[in-house]
């Protein structure tokens, strides 16, 4: 594998069981919830993982986190499969992924004060003797953090009740960039902000990123958020990844179908091109993902299907350089 | 935490001076007596409560006085429904904690055993306890604590799922931390609020079932006294002389009372404090 | 859109008392309502839009909640100071409101055309079949496909998307004035949510109903408002017509809010495309209890000046071809 790429996801799946029953329970069902995706990250990148709910994105940032188990598939980061590291391996690999979680109201145990938060992953390795600091190093490495992710040192007392949503969430980041990661999985870090705080965190992550060299995959469901951040995006779409391209190229040139909805379905904050606008009104809800399907997983709903379609699934292919799509409409797929 | 001022409402104050009364009372009692509460008097049956004759609620239809064996039965009854209550706790609590954390089959067959020991009538249960391990003092602990363990599961099973979910354990495992770290730093101190409450609660519960058990004959053995074998003695005379049920009656009533009281008003104030303002 | 004014808020005080202190959560809002108008009330959590909806049809919880002032006046009525009784006949009947949950709130134990219907036999005294024929009809109508059948389904058996369709069946079902929609289409996913507000823009232009959007997405404040209110800690900052808001913005917070949002229509401008950054307004929404009594948007304001800190600042009408109030020092008129 070239030297470049930090992160390899090949063919994963991950599907939860469904079961029934009382006292005994057998087995029904599976929700597909990742249904076979692959894609490369090269170092300093950042891949916009974009879709709805119930597209697979969170599961997909969870599943390479490993803090959720691959149904089939490999993950491999640096070269190394995660899938095949022995506990004591996996935990020191940990070192060089971490996570920026959603809701900055449940992501920070609330009897823990903001220092002991950010501090944690710092103890836990120290203790193990898999980095060398000592409390007072830990401290200062600690506030230093603080301030770099623009809190008040003087903050580091406090609980996590005491604290702005804003405020929170740069908790989490100075927790997550503690142990220098390579690389950051961002799972809808500004979703749950308001639009006033969204552009301050977004330009801290955008800093952070070059200040502390690291490669993203951000994962979201607001398309702008996305196009803004990100380097190159993929689109899913129950449990597969539809399209791949550059953030300036997959907004002027959408290829998939569903990708063309996503952008007309957008509201835009211009009253003139909104009253102007064509939309693609997509037809009916997301079908289940518990439903084994041999048809691309957008036949019921897509505007351009065709028969082909029904019958079998395509799968991503190149459309042009840098520019994937899984779609019959296009050669090649 | 340590740094929140609590604010003690009246409710769980009046619960807190109640059981203090209560504990001044034990205490006193391990080292003075107004009288020696085994010893019998038959010429002094069934008297009144009186100031001048020194039996300040009267005696029973032994001729022992009430306030000396109310005294000492207090600190059986006390001490019996505290240590079911921390065997209930603890069992409970672990297994709880276990089948939360675990989940899967775990939780599934964990639960499915709390279900089975929670049909039953509590007071049933323990009387079925009683009769296969005998008539000892420590057999009435070990049955009520077996009645308590479905409810302690239960609670923190389900306190444990709710954190669980919080995305913070999330992170401390992807910060490396294994699951003993999490289970004790960060789930055990966030289940604790519903457990104090449950604990204070199933104080007082026990208290009931252990005078229940007493006055059906199964657990504290007379001449040592206990407010269920106190009221048991009392049926026969209870026209003739009402003190002899009255007063371990409200002994009874009064320490539920302040436990309920204590249990309610923690809830009050341990609860709101994760409320955020505007 | 007629020039009739068919609902004035004046003044709206609401406040909460807390364990922290007294909350001024609506500290004074004004706007009117135009007959088939939709206004959209927009700001961040905590600006009171939310709160403002529920004073103004007496939804809020008694302790610890009180309006303490202003009027709400309706049909020559002020709706604060008529009874109980009256309030709650004109509640579902003359102005429905819809929420943004509509798992919660709906009820999950009755089924979608008995809930349709129970709004239809209280207030327009249908009797039972009648009632059944007309929530068939309107579930017909809000594109829920076979909707005899669906008609016997219960809420947890629809989508989210469609949940919220019959959220809005049942606020429309009685031909009501005013429709007031909190946050109806935030839980939703975009395409959802761009098939939500065709809904509401079809059916409320069909009836001339005046809708009242709150939420704090502005783009669709752009899609699908008539005119816009701007909220920010209990106040009204700004009052304009949408191209007015969109194309001019008076209030630094509107302005600021505009350039801070990522947008798709100026990706080539921003971000990893064209390179620049988003605005950000510094600070963080100020916090509702102990307010000094000047400008709330002061400490975050990059053309804060000296009278800002001092005192509030009046409401001031512009010219215009619609009419609009900004209630901003640098605005101010000598009166």
């Amino acid at each position: 594998m070239p030297d470049d790429i930090l992160l390899s996801v090949r063919d994963l799946k991950v599907y939860f069981p469904i079961d029934r029953g009382v006292v005994f329970k057998r087995r029904v069902g599976w929700v597909r919830a990742v249904d076979g995706i692959g894609f490369d990250l090269r170092k300093g990148e950042s891949l916009g993982l974009v879709g709805e709910s119930g597209c697979g994105k969170s599961t997909t940032a969870m599943t390479i986190a490993q803090l959720q188990k691959a149904t089939e598939g490999q993950v491999l980061f640096e070269g190394k499969d995660l899938g095949t590291l022995s506990p004591a391996e996996l935990q020191r690999t940990r070192t060089g992924f971490q996570i920026v979680f959603q809701d900055p109201y449940s992501s920070l145990d609330p009897r823990m004060r903001a220092e002991d938060i950010i501090a944690e992953p710092l103890r836990i390795f120290a203790r193990r003797g898999v980095i060398a600091m000592d409390d007072k190093a830990i401290r200062s490495e600690t506030l230093s953090l603080m301030e770099r992710c623009g809190l008040s040192a003087s903050f580091a007392g406090r609980y996590p009740h005491e604290f702005s949503g804003g405020q929170r969430q740069r908790i989490g980041i100075a927790r997550a960039l503690a142990l220098r990661p390579k690389l950051v999985i961002a799972d809808e870090p500004v979703s749950a902000l308001d639009v006033s705080i969204q552009s301050q965190i977004l330009n801290l992550l955008k800093d952070l990123q070059k200040e502390f060299d690291l490669t993203f995959l951000f994962i979201a469901h607001d398309l702008a958020v996305i196009e803004y951040f990100c380097s190159r995006i993929a689109v899913m779409y129950l449990g597969h990844i539809v399209e791949t391209a550059d953030s300036a190229t997959l907004y002027k040139k959408p290829l998939h179908p569903y990708t063309r909805a996503l952008l007309s379905a957008v509201p835009l904050p211009d009253p003139g091109k909104e009253r102007n606008r064509h939309r693609i009104i997509l037809k009916g809800d997301v079908p289940s993902p518990s439903v084994e399907r041999k048809s691309c997983p957008f036949y019921e709903r897509c505007p351009d299907a065709m028969e082909s379609c029904g019958r079998e699934a395509p799968s991503l292919k190149p459309a042009e350089a840098g520019h994937e799509v899984s779609c019959f409409l296009y050669k090649g797929a | 935490m340590a740094s929140r001022k609590i604010k003690l409402n009246s409710i769980a104050l009046v619960g807190i001076i109640i059981i203090a009364v209560y504990v001044v009372g034990i205490v006193v009692s391990l080292f003075w007596l107004p009288c020696d509460p085994v010893a019998m008097d038959t010429e002094h049956v069934l008297e009144a409560p009186a100031l001048s004759s020194g039996h300040l609620l009267g005696t029973d239809e032994f001729g022992r006085d009430i306030l000396s064996r109310i005294m000492k039965g207090a600190l059986v009854s006390l001490l019996i429904s505290i240590a079911a209550t921390a065997i209930g706790a603890v069992l409970g609590t672990l297994m709880g904690i276990w089948a939360g954390y675990k989940g899967g089959r775990w939780d599934h067959w964990l639960m499915r055993l709390a279900d089975v020991l929670f049909s039953f009538p509590s007071l049933l249960l323990a009387i079925f306890v009683m009769s296969i391990l005998g008539e000892k003092t420590v057999n009435v602990v070990i049955a009520i604590g077996l009645v308590y363990i479905p409810q302690f599961a239960r609670i923190s099973r389900g306190s444990v799922l709710t954190i669980k979910s919080n995305e913070f354990v999330r992170a401390a495992k992807s910060n490396g931390a294994s699951s003993g770290f999490i289970l004790f730093r960060h789930l055990l101190p966030n289940i604790l609020v519903p457990l104090i409450v449950q604990i204070s609660l199933s104080l007082s519960v026990a208290i009931l079932l252990e005078s229940s058990l007493s006055f059906l004959g199964l657990g504290v053995q007379p001449p040592a006294p206990s407010w269920g074998n106190m009221l048991s003695g009392a049926r026969k005379v209870m026209v003739i002389a009402p003190w002899t049920a009255v007063y371990p009656g409200l002994a009874i009533v009064f320490l539920v009372l302040g436990f309920n009281l204590l249990g309610d008003g923690l809830r009050d104030i341990l609860d709101p404090r994760m409320r955020n303002v505007g | 859109m007629s020039d009739e004014i068919i609902l004035r808020v004046e003044g709206l005080m609401t406040q909460f008392s807390t364990d922290y202190g007294l909350v001024k959560a609506v500290d004074g809002v004004s706007f009117d309502l135009r007959r088939g108008e939709t206004l959209g009330l927009v700001g961040e959590s905590g600006c009171g839009k939310s709160v403002t909806n529920l004073s103004i049809m007496r939804l809020i919880q008694s302790p610890p909640g009180k309006t303490v002032a202003g009027k709400v006046l309706y049909q020559g009525r002020d709706l604060l100071q008529v009874s109980d009784e009256e309030v709650r006949v004109l509640r579902g009947k003359n102005i429905s409101m819809i929420f943004q949950d509509p798992l919660t709130s709906l009820n999950p134990v009755l089924t979608v055309s008995l809930q349709i219907m129970e709004a239809l036999q209280l207030h327009h005294g249908l009797k039972k079949k009648e009632a059944k024929a007309k929530a068939i009809e309107m579930l017909r109508l809000i594109g829920i496909p076979d909707p005899e059948r669906r008609a016997n389904d219960y809420p947890h058996q629809f989508s989210g998307g469609m949940r919220q369709r019959v959220m809005i069946a049942i606020a429309l079902s009685c031909d009501p004035e005013i429709l007031i929609a909190d946050e109806p289409t935030t839980a939703l996913d975009v395409t959802i949510q761009a098939q939500i507000l065709e809904l509401i823009k079809d059916l409320s232009a069909r009836s001339s109903t005046s809708v009242i959007m709150i939420t704090h997405d502005l783009g669709v404040v752009a899609g699908i408002c008539d005119s816009v209110c701007v909220m920010y800690a209990g106040r009204v900052v700004e009052r304009a017509s949408v191209d007015d808001l969109f194309y001019d913005p008076k209030h630094p917070y509107t302005r600021g809010l505009l350039e801070s949002i990522p947008r798709l229509d100026r990706a080539e401008e921003y971000g990893t495309v064209g390179g620049k950054r988003l605005y950000s307004i510094p600070g963080s929404p100020p916090s509702l209890i102990a307010m000094p009594p000047c400008c709330p948007f002061n400490s975050r304001c990059a053309r804060a000046m000296d009278i800002c800190r001092r005192a509030y600042p009046p409401e001031t009408s512009l010219a215009g071809r619609s009419p609009r109030t900004v209630s901003c020092w640098l605005h101010a008129k000598e009166n």
